[in-house]
């Protein structure tokens, strides 16, 4: 059987134990940076630190999808503003056309121009960013619209304009619903007729006028050119808006990650500076120990027996 | 002169308890480091002097008087059930603790985290068939990582179940000990030194392992038994336990791990009167914080609820959508597989959909939303509209499964540290009544060697008065 430990040297060693223990746990969480490495260090704190970095992770990646929502929004801003260049363009060809000197030749030129012009703002409608087709809604492979001049409003549309996709901030809530094609460059009534502000439509009715030499109806084009171009621009002005919500939301988003970043900190991190003291506190009373324990008597009274 | 023989006679059996009083404190101090010991007194009893009627007086030895006190004992015995206890529910706990990481960077919840993102991601960009393969790469770690922990949670069981056949096997062995100890008492007839010291230090083992209660008979035997009452050794017989795995007949999960069970010499299970002791402490692991995380028999376990619901929730939206917007498109495909047979099979089985590949993806939801779906599963990182167990995120939940785990932990460690203390200080107070002490052992060695130096003078002064009243009678 083992050897009996007498009482008190049972508790020095026990008292030992207990700061080797101590002194143990103190050097882990300075190796590590941890306070705490292990669910037993703060068992309340774990639901709190594991929350902190879901909530961290999920703000990284809002702003990783916001930023690339943010350059749609730029390309869109940036091809809308192309198109409404390109509408004044029309409407001061169509505001030449109608002088008493015009000849068919002049007015096909005129035709050649505004021809150019539509093809621009059919690729416009098209414009992609990153393999993605931005105007073209829910079906983002597809591009929404081709030149057609067989067709009403001389274009083929190519895609369906429903536009579903929701992008939202991490709370769930949509910042901006991508208009389409259809909404920007060919608008409609409820009942699928062409709309007053139908880009698609007023270009072509020019072109069509040039096509024919007919000055006057090139001429009477410009109120339609004119309410289109209108119309655009209330379009940019509300990819401007979701520019705004998503930039808003983005250094929400950057300014949150740092919050947390924070109190992931606070909860998780160790002091540095204030375990190195209790080291040092636990260290000197592991030597007084040791160095009190060393010091005691030795004796008993059998070495004093002659 | 028949006084001075008688004086003579009584001055000799005086050197002679003398001597046997110089035995007991050799064998005190021999014996004291011996486990179990109790110092021992020679009880000397003064006789009866009475010159007129020829009584010399004179010292006899009458025993030896034990300084054990049982009470004592049986307080260590008992605060030693307690710290069996903590130390093996500290150390089965952190073997299981240590499978949890906290830190969020690994484990299941890195992996969480991942998979949100991507879907999140996914959510962006629909149509992206790079965005859905990170979709399905990290719900693969995060069935392969749950797979994982269910699997070295089963590991952690079966070294637990190991511990407890083995810890019963100690037990069998010391009460076999004790038994023998028994047989040992009745044919020595008295209280041996020896056998009472190898007997209360068996008792002291056995209740490290198990909470026993002793009973001294009055023949000197001990009757050992179980908390609930259950023999373990009653004079000469022992009475052996044994463990084994049942799923009881009753139990709603047929398939569950078994829980953990001891059996009396019968084949009655007593598992639930073992509380104390590290038999109990392993018990309560097994049957209690590890059957919580994998289930039993009445429960799903919390880990398999996790998965069951996480999958169900994933499965759920993604097959009750469709794959695109285009008109006439395919449902979605499960995302993650697991065993359904049994509620306890879920987190072990949990996988990825082998079959699954990108473009079976839906992230169309059921109103036809383009990217509805994947938005949903996004919003299970912070919300429960979508789905969540108990109320809670899944995040949560399974923070809340490695909370408890570090709370039994701490709570054990704490536990084996304050009662490692309450242990040292009994043992301190026990050995202070019955313990060696070299000092005292000194003292009386110094006054039965002068009480034996007195005595022999003693009787070389009646021997030489016995010679000259000899001398005289011959002359």
């Amino acid at each position: 059987m083992l050897p009996a430990v007498n009482g008190p040297s049972e508790q020095f060693l026990t008292d030992l134990d207990q700061i080797q223990s101590a002194m143990n746990t103190v050097q882990r969480q300075l190796s590590s940076g941890l306070r705490v490495g292990q669910a037993s260090d703060d068992p309340s704190a774990v639901p709190s630190i594991l929350k902190t970095q879901s909530e961290i992770a999920q703000n990284n990646q809002a702003q990783t999808d916001l930023n690339q929502v943010s350059t749609e929004l730029q390309t869109g801003d940036s091809s809308l503003q192309q198109a409404v260049a390109l509408m004044e363009q029309a409407i001061t060809l169509a505001a030449q056309t109608g002088s008493p000197g015009d000849t068919a030749t002049q007015n096909a030129t005129l035709a050649a121009q505004v021809r150019g012009i539509q093809q621009q703002l059919v690729n416009l409608s098209n414009t992609s960013v990153n393999g993605r087709y931005i105007f073209s809604g829910d079906s983002d492979q597809q591009a929404a619209y081709a030149v057609d001049s067989t067709q009403p409003n001389g274009v083929q549309q190519l895609s369906p304009a429903k536009s579903t996709l929701a992008i939202t901030d991490t709370n769930g809530n949509t910042l901006w619903t991508p208009i389409t094609a259809q909404q920007i460059f060919d608008a409609r009534n409820p009942d699928g007729s062409t709309a007053a502000g139908n880009v698609f439509a007023a270009v072509n009715t020019l072109l069509t006028a040039l096509q024919n030499n007919d000055s006057s109806a090139a001429t009477a084009s410009v109120d339609s050119l004119t309410t289109a171009d209108d119309y655009l621009n209330q379009q940019l002005g509300l990819i401007g808006i979701a520019e705004t919500r998503v930039a808003d939301a983005t250094t929400a988003a950057t300014k949150s990650v740092t919050t947390e970043q924070q109190s992931l900190g606070s909860l998780r991190d160790a002091d540095t500076a204030g375990d190195a003291v209790e080291l040092t506190q636990l260290n000197t009373q592991q030597q007084a120990a040791l160095s009190a324990r060393a010091t005691m008597s030795q004796y008993n009274l059998f070495d004093f027996l002659a | 002169m028949s006084n001075l023989m008688t004086s003579l006679a009584t001055a000799g059996n005086a050197l002679d308890v003398y001597q046997q009083a110089l035995n007991v404190v050799q064998n005190n101090i021999t014996n004291s480091t011996t486990a179990g010991y109790a110092k021992q007194s020679l009880n000397l009893v003064a006789q009866p002097l009475d010159g007129a009627s020829g009584l010399a007086g004179g010292v006899a030895a009458q025993g030896l008087d034990s300084a054990r006190d049982e009470y004592a004992e049986e307080e260590v015995r008992r605060q030693l059930q307690s710290l069996g206890k903590y130390e093996t529910q500290t150390s089965g706990v952190s073997s299981i603790e240590n499978l949890f990481d906290v830190t969020g960077n690994s484990g299941i919840p890195a992996d969480l985290n991942n998979l949100y993102s991507s879907f999140s991601a996914w959510a962006a960009s629909p149509d992206s068939t790079s965005a859905r393969q990170m979709v399905i790469a990290n719900a693969g770690n995060l069935a392969s990582d749950v797979r994982s922990l269910a699997g070295s949670l089963a590991e952690v069981s079966q070294n637990v179940q190991s511990q407890i056949g083995s810890t019963v096997s100690q037990i069998n062995q010391l009460a076999a000990n004790i038994q023998q100890y028994n047989v040992e008492r009745l044919q020595q007839g008295s209280s041996d030194p020896g056998t009472d010291a190898n007997m209360h230090s068996a008792l002291e083992q056995l209740s490290e392992l198990v909470d026993v209660s002793v009973v001294n008979q009055p023949d000197g035997t001990v009757t050992v038994l179980m908390d609930g009452g259950s023999p373990l050794v009653v004079g000469t017989s022992q009475y052996s336990i044994s463990s084994g795995q049942a799923v009881s007949s009753g139990a709603v999960n047929q398939q569950s791990p078994p829980s953990s069970q001891i059996l009396d010499s019968q084949g009655n299970d007593i598992t639930s009167q073992i509380q104390g002791g590290k038999l109990g402490g392993l018990l309560d692991v097994h049957n209690r914080v590890l059957a919580s995380l994998v289930g039993d028999g009445q429960q799903a376990g919390s880990l398999n609820q996790f998965a069951k619901a996480f999958a169900d929730t994933v499965n759920g939206l993604l097959q009750s959508g469709t794959v695109s917007s285009d008109s006439g498109a395919a449902q979605g495909a499960a995302l993650f597989v697991y065993d359904n047979s049994d509620a306890t099979a879920a987190a072990g089985s949990f996988a990825l959909n082998p079959a699954i590949t990108p473009d079976q993806l839906a992230p169309v939801d059921a109103q036809g939303n383009a990217n509805g779906n994947a938005n949903q599963l996004a919003s299970l990182a912070n919300s429960t509209s979508a789905g969540g167990v108990n109320g809670l995120t899944f995040g949560d939940f399974f923070s809340g499964i490695a909370s408890f785990v570090g709370q039994e932990s701490s709570t054990a460690s704490t536990n084996q540290q304050s009662q490692q203390d309450v242990v040292t200080q009994t043992r301190a107070l026990r050995d202070q009544a019955s313990g060696v002490s070299l000092d005292d052992q000194a003292v009386l060695m110094m006054q039965f060697q002068k009480g034996y130096e007195a005595t022999a003078r003693l009787l070389t002064t009646l021997n030489s008065i016995a010679e000259t009243t000899i001398n005289m009678i011959t002359e």
